[in-house]
């Protein structure tokens, strides 16, 4: 079963992705921030793929997402970005740190589980 | 759209008449909210302008918000959505909502797409991170103190959601701009 990482400071949202990505048959892992999310990675080594999302405490998504192209060892994981955001500036930053999409809140749940499913490895 | 807007403290100026015609910034901050809500399944509308208390506004809990910076701006935008309109916010949790966490979250989502479309008027805001309160001193920590309270009423089925915004907020640095390409809510850009 695929291992997905939800990185999300709502608990609402880490809920709701959660129980759609576990309906479709994923198993999910959820981190509150970046930090969290850092460690999550390092705890599992088989996740297949993150969701990351923008405006969080402690660490930020794109920040987190930066740190994990850094590091070899989890540069090849896949990243969608799921935010409020929608600036051209910050979805041309997480494009060039190697995120794989850009999803703008709120998104539909039957094509948030068809992107996952699309990009995990 | 009607725009209505309330002051708990009326702005220098501007007597005690609500302004006649809504600004964009009025506008922009009526129509993200209503999307919002549509979006979550929860229908609602502007009412008639009336002026409002801060006592009124408290009895409307929980309470988020959210800071917001820009050129001629440096307020928070402050959510209050009544129990009985949030029970029919159609998010597919597996838990039970905690209110105060929906609350951030649609006050974070609101502040998304305001900031979004400011982005047409070629401003663009740094946002701080949503937090709940429990009463409008609470807010103290995330609102600026000085400014005036700008209440925005949204009517429901089931109960009126507040929508606020508590600073400064300067509309003269507002140009639109239509060469400015907007992402939507909903958007899934693929790499």
């Amino acid at each position: 079963m695929k291992k997905i990482l939800i990185v999300d400071d709502s608990e609402i949202i880490r809920q709701q992705l959660g129980r759609a990505l576990s309906e479709a048959g994923l198993s999910v892992v959820e981190a509150s921030d970046g930090v969290d999310g850092l460690e999550k990675v390092a705890e599992h080594d088989d996740i297949s793929l993150l969701v990351l999302d923008i405006n969080m405490p402690r660490m930020n998504g794109l920040d987190m997402l930066e740190a994990l192209k850094r590091n070899p060892k989890t540069a090849s994981l896949p990243v969608l970005v799921l935010t409020t955001e929608a600036q051209n500036s910050m979805v041309a930053r997480a494009r060039q740190s190697g995120a794989k999409a850009w999803l703008i809140k709120p998104v539909k749940m039957d094509l948030f589980v068809n992107v996952v499913q699309r990009f995990a490895a | 759209m009607a725009a209505e807007r309330h002051h708990a403290t009326p702005p220098r100026g501007t007597g005690a008449t609500p302004p006649a015609q809504p600004g964009v910034f009025d506008t922009l901050i009526q129509s993200s909210t209503v999307a919002l809500f549509h979006d979550y399944g929860v229908a609602a509308a502007p009412l008639t302008p009336t002026f409002i208390g801060v006592e009124d506004f408290r009895a409307h809990y929980p309470l988020a918000a959210i800071g917001f910076r820009g050129p001629g701006m440096d307020a928070a935008l402050i959510l209050s959505i009544p129990l009985e309109v949030s029970a029919h916010v159609r998010m597919e949790a597996s838990r039970q909502l905690d209110q105060r966490d929906l609350a951030r979250e649609l006050v974070n989502q609101a502040m998304g797409r305001i900031k979004n479309r400011l982005s047409q008027y070629q401003v663009t805001l740094k946002c701080g991170l949503p937090a709940s309160a429990n009463t409008l001193r609470d807010l103290d920590r995330i609102a600026p103190q000085r400014g005036p309270l700008t209440v925005y009423r949204l009517r429901t089925i089931y109960a009126q959601i507040l929508v606020a915004t508590k600073g400064a907020i300067d509309p003269s640095h507002l140009v639109y701009s239509s060469a400015t390409v907007l992402n939507g809510e909903g958007d899934i850009i693929v790499f």
